[in-house]
């Protein structure tokens, strides 16, 4: 306190018009020097006090060395680290900041309008928005079904659901879910780190590894949410991954989350990832070593077609990457036995192919196992990490119990009995053949329309044909109305297809509009047979009109 | 039958006296500004980093020593025939060598219901935690770590049959995407609903709550415009707000000066680089934090929102259902108008004892989200027994259904947490939050305290959630209580003597306790705390 009158005492009589101004700075001075010596004598004493006082004397002793330049030099330095250290976070410091005073903020806080929340709908939003069909009671082989474009359509066989092996309404897995629910309730309450882990979590993961023929797997509460997660659980900043440039919407997004250095191939051009990858390991030959990932689809949810994985695992080796394989849509599809396309390579001419060269694969239980939520199977190494290092498994509750019991059934029920897949199979031909010859028939095929997905597909894509450029065709937005003129009078005459709905502003890769028809093994070859002409027909019809 | 209530008992307690209940109040703006928040003695937080330090030092001992002699142990984090390890040494070191050491504390097996008691499978490991063998038994525990608010969490009652009853008739799955095939009337009529009971035009329903925030910033902002987030908001929001691609700003928690500072700063300056005028600002906040029990200051929330024309977006994840005196969440305890609120975001896992979450706004917002949102287009649909599980349960907290049983839940909960919170700070613990949140931390600190609690708890027949770094800040370990309606009185007295006895063992006790009759702060005794806990937690302290 007395420092701070003395201050202010040199500075009144710096101001003042002192006849005798010399001796009070004078008197002021020693004073000053007094109160100095006093303080440090004072120091001195606490500090020889302090315990290690001596080492810090002795710097300063030596240090000082007679040159009070260098003491002084010093004394800076020691200033600007701890100016260093004690500096805010949130400096203002960078080149582009201009300053302003208050007001000026005030004044522009006011002036600023920020645009609205939401955007003004677009053409493709609202005829998105208009084509959401609404499903009364149950889904199923034949559902009750109303759209705004079309009215109330009380019998239509439906060809839009991902039931592939057709799961819906069976009683056993019905009977099941009701029995967990009054045996465990409906939601689980919590995370699997804190005692949302039930029994049948651990069962159900148990039976998905078995099925995978993997060591362990873990749960996701959400089939979209895991590709996005499990990438940015392994992948980071600096890794390298080469995808296919057809991926799904969830890969993408993982991918873009993760900030890997990213490489895209061609769709399943077995060549070009070779390029890729022999162009990439030349670019980062001399960067540190850092994980290197081939993340691509099983069977292609946006082509419809598989990927090449006896070439791409040959690849794998010999540039020395890892493979994460995305079989979401390829689970209970694919394979006589509905494992996978592992499974088809194997049972096509590579039996040296096994589970355990893919290191990581995510698969949903929303199409094959008849639920919901998704799963990653892997070593146990590699589920271990995950169930911290994942953040779609530990910030989020575990899918609830009976969702997990019904999977559960559905794969034990898969693995007892094969017939629902093959079933699936001579559908997708059958199918497949005879829509081929009613378009072939209409004269459409090739000339309207043209099949994307690959024959075997039962996830069926179909886009209209290059050739085929009326006047009116002129946009992507136009396309999609065509084909939802197509979707809209099928589903009048009785028959629920879509399109292959896409938000573009979320896909890095830009698609073309298409058809989506899911064949069931639930139908009968009558109620496909009868789908397969009105489709052809209504194809027909707009490509006269 | 003694059997059957035997087991309703184990879900949900009766309501042992009609004094145990309370109806909370709305509360003004001041009363949750400024909830202090006690400091541990100095000592403690240096012993905390010590002991983060030593157990650091002694991992990089270890890990020296497997790589030296036991390399088959750490083959996994090692580089091998030109491929990098698949998680590298330093990245996983947290898991191995700190988390690993009390793993034992989380991921434990449970099975049934949730409810009241939850019951633990037991389990050994003979090698430090990285392998457990089950024993083929299981223990009952008092339930306050599932996240079970409301208590309904039940295998009987309306909402279970009318879960039962949507199976036979709408099936477990609609599969489909919202957008493609798998809209069914239930999700339209559960969504009608739940935008009825938030005071909303317009709701919509997600499978999985963490997946609703993780995609919806990416249909409301981009690059172009700003998200400010609370320092601790859930792991959700700010993957969600990574992912949509906008320029990310933290302030700090639940200090609207700061939020002030950073508009303010961010309005004037605008876009980095080009000085471009920020096309939205959207400010993410959480109604109740769920690993401190604070609440966020809503009405001073939207007067900045008034004057700083940014767009609110509340996560009510943890409010909703449980907190407010009709159970609507933070707008209703705060008795701030939900059209003050841009975005409504919630979810069903706490207070409904189902799953998945919402999103409830505008018309206009909520069409935007049924065609733009990923979580709606690409997303499986919400299973039909979820939705009548929280149809049922909101009818339940309207009255529409078993009138006068929602309400007693609320007041339950509502009671519980008080009087558990009130206990606790007069033993002289530090617990975190406001007096009515559900969320009860108390604060532990030196990390060994962590393993102790969790396992002499769990042999006392107590399940708790403790957790520390990275969930929480490094020197904040604490034990975390999850009050729910379903615990009795006799429930709460019992953990309160458990907690005396842990006091004193672990000397956790670190607040200054509570003013006696006298004015005195100090802690009190355990027949102190029991006598007039009751009467004093209803009132206003």
């Amino acid at each position: 306190m007395e420092t701070v009158v003395t201050t202010a005492t040199i500075a009144a009589a710096a101001v003042s018009p002192s006849p005798t101004p010399f001796t009070t700075q004078h008197l002021a001075g020693e004073q000053i020097l007094s109160k100095l010596h006093a303080i440090a004598s004072s120091a001195a004493y606490w500090g020889e006090k302090l315990p290690g006082s001596a080492v810090v004397k002795r710097y300063i002793v030596s240090s000082h060395q007679n040159d009070p330049v260098r003491t002084i030099f010093e004394l800076l330095f020691f200033l600007f680290a701890v100016r260093y250290f004690v500096a805010s976070r949130y400096s203002t410091s960078n080149p582009h900041h201009v300053k302003f005073t208050e007001a000026d903020i005030d004044e522009l806080v006011a002036e600023w309008e920020p645009e609205p929340l939401v955007p003004k709908t677009t053409v493709l939003e609202e005829l998105d928005i208009g084509s959401i069909p609404l499903i009364h009671g149950e889904s199923g082989p034949v559902v009750d079904v109303e759209s705004a474009r079309v009215g109330h359509v009380k019998r239509a066989t439906n060809l839009a659901s991902t039931d592939f092996l057709g799961w819906a309404r069976d009683p056993v897995i019905k009977e099941r879910a009701v029995q967990i629910i009054r045996e465990y309730g409906v939601g689980s309450c919590g995370p699997p780190g804190f005692y949302g882990n039930q029994d049948i979590h651990v069962k159900c993961e148990r039976d998905l590894a078995r099925f995978c023929n993997s060591e362990s797997a873990i749960l996701y509460a959400q089939a979209f949410n895991t590709m996005s997660s499990v990438i940015p659980s392994f992948m980071k900043r600096g890794d390298i991954v080469i995808a296919d440039d057809r991926v799904a919407t969830s890969t993408q997004k993982g991918l873009q989350v993760s900030r890997v250095t990213l490489r895209w191939y061609k769709h399943n051009d077995m060549e070009d990832l070779a390029r890729v990858l022999a162009k990439t390991n030349h670019e980062f030959r001399k960067a540190p070593l850092t994980k290197r990932f081939i993340v691509t689809e099983g069977l292609f949810e946006n082509t419809g077609d598989l990927c090449n994985l006896p070439e791409i695992i040959k690849l794998k080796y010999q540039f020395k990457y890892r493979l994460l394989l995305d079989e979401s849509l390829s689970f209970g599809l694919v394979g006589s036995t509905g494992r996978g396309v592992l499974e088809h390579f194997q049972e096509n001419g590579h039996p040296e192919l096994s589970r355990q060269q893919i290191e990581l694969t995510a698969g949903s239980m929303a199409i094959a196992f008849s639920s919901a939520g998704g799963f990653v199977a892997g070593s146990d190494a590699a589920v271990e990490h995950q169930r911290i290092g994942s953040n779609a498994v530990t910030f989020s509750a575990s899918m609830p119990g009976y969702l997990a019991a019904a999977s559960s059934q559905a794969i034990e029920r898969l693995e007892e009995d094969n017939s629902r897949v093959v079933k699936l199979r001579e559908n997708t031909t059958h199918f497949r053949t005879f829509l081929e010859k009613q378009l072939q028939a209409a004269r459409v095929l090739g000339s309207v329309v043209e099949f994307v997905s690959s024959p075997q597909s039962p996830h069926i894509l179909i886009k209209l044909s290059d050739d085929f450029r009326p006047e009116t065709l002129t946009s992507f937005v136009a396309a999609e109305e065509l084909l939802q003129q197509i979707v809209d009078l099928c589903l009048a005459e009785g028959v629920l297809i879509t399109r292959h709905k896409r938000v573009p502003t979320h896909e890095i890769i830009a698609l073309e509009s298409m058809l989506r028809i899911e064949v069931s093994a639930s139908l009968s070859t009558q109620q496909l047979d009868e789908s397969a002409s009105i489709i052809a027909g209504v194809v027909k019809s707009i490509s006269s009109a | 039958m003694a059997c059957e209530t035997q087991l309703l008992e184990k879900e949900f307690g009766r309501l042992t006296s009609p004094e145990y209940k309370y109806k909370q109040k709305v509360q003004p703006s001041e009363k949750i500004r400024h909830v202090e928040e006690e400091e541990p003695a100095y000592y403690m937080l240096l012993l905390t980093y010590l002991g983060y330090l030593i157990m650091i030092v002694c991992g990089h001992v270890q890990d020296y020593y497997a790589k030296v002699f036991h390399p088959e142990t750490v083959a996994d984090f090692m580089a091998k025939d030109g491929y990098a390890p698949l998680f590298s040494d330093f990245e996983s070191f947290y898991i191995r060598r700190l988390q690993k050491r009390l793993r034992d504390c989380f991921g434990r097996v449970v099975t049934g219901v949730p409810g009241r008691y939850i019951t633990v499978l037991d389990r050994v490991s003979n090698d430090y935690n990285t392998t457990y063998k089950y024993l083929g038994t299981s223990t009952d525990c008092l339930n306050l770590s599932s996240y079970n608010y409301l208590g309904f969490a039940q295998s009987s009652g309306q909402c279970t049959d009318a879960a039962e009853v949507s199976i036979n008739t709408e099936g477990i799955s609609s599969f489909g995407t919202r957008a493609v095939c798998g809209t069914l009337d239930a999700h339209v009529k559960t969504e009608k609903r739940v935008a009825e009971f938030l005071g909303k035009e317009d709701a919509l329903v997600y499978s999985m709550g963490y997946g609703t925030n993780a995609s919806v910033f990416s249909s409301l902002v981009d690059k172009h415009c700003l998200v400010l987030s609370d320092a601790l908001n859930h792991g959700s929001i700010r993957y969600g707000a990574r992912l949509s691609g906008a320029v990310i700003k933290i302030f700090k928690h639940n200090d609207t000066k700061d939020l002030e500072r950073v508009l303010r700063e961010q309005i004037s300056q605008g876009q980095p680089k080009t000085h471009r005028p920020w096309k939205k600002i959207l400010v993410a906040v959480e109604g109740l934090y769920s690993m401190e029990g604070t609440m966020t200051d809503l009405p001073t929330m939207c007067d900045l929102r008034d004057k700083y024309k940014f767009y609110l977006f509340v996560d009510e994840a943890h409010s909703i259902g449980a907190l407010g005196p009709r159970g609507r969440g933070i707008c209703d305890y705060l008795a701030v108008d939900p059209a003050r609120v841009d975005i409504l975001m919630g979810t069903f896992t706490k207070s409904f004892g189902a799953t998945g979450g919402y999103i409830a706004s505008s018309h206009e917002l909520i069409n935007h989200l049924r065609v733009n949102n990923m979580g709606n287009v690409y997303a499986e649909s919400v299973s039909p027994p979820v939705l009548a599980q929280i149809t049922a349960a909101l009818q339940t907290i309207d009255g529409e259904i078993r009138p006068g049983e929602g309400e007693e839940r609320l007041e339950r909960i509502a009671f519980n947490s008080r009087y558990l919170r009130l206990a606790l700070k007069r033993l002289g613990f530090i617990v975190y939050g406001i007096d009515d949140s559900p969320i009860i931390p108390v604060l532990l600190y030196v990390p060994a305290k962590m393993p102790e609690m969790g396992r002499i708890l769990l042999k006392m027949g107590i399940a708790v959630v403790v957790v520390g770094y990275p969930a929480t800040d490094i020197a904040s370990s604490r034990a975390r209580f999850c009050m729910s309606a379903a615990l009795t009185k006799e429930d709460l007295d019992r953990i309160i003597k458990v907690m005396w006895q842990l006091g004193n063992i672990l000397s956790f006790k670190y607040g200054k306790g509570m003013p006696d009759a006298n004015g005195k702060v100090r802690h009190w005794e355990l027949s102190e705390v029991l006598a007039s806990g009751v009467e004093d937690c209803k009132k206003d302290w």
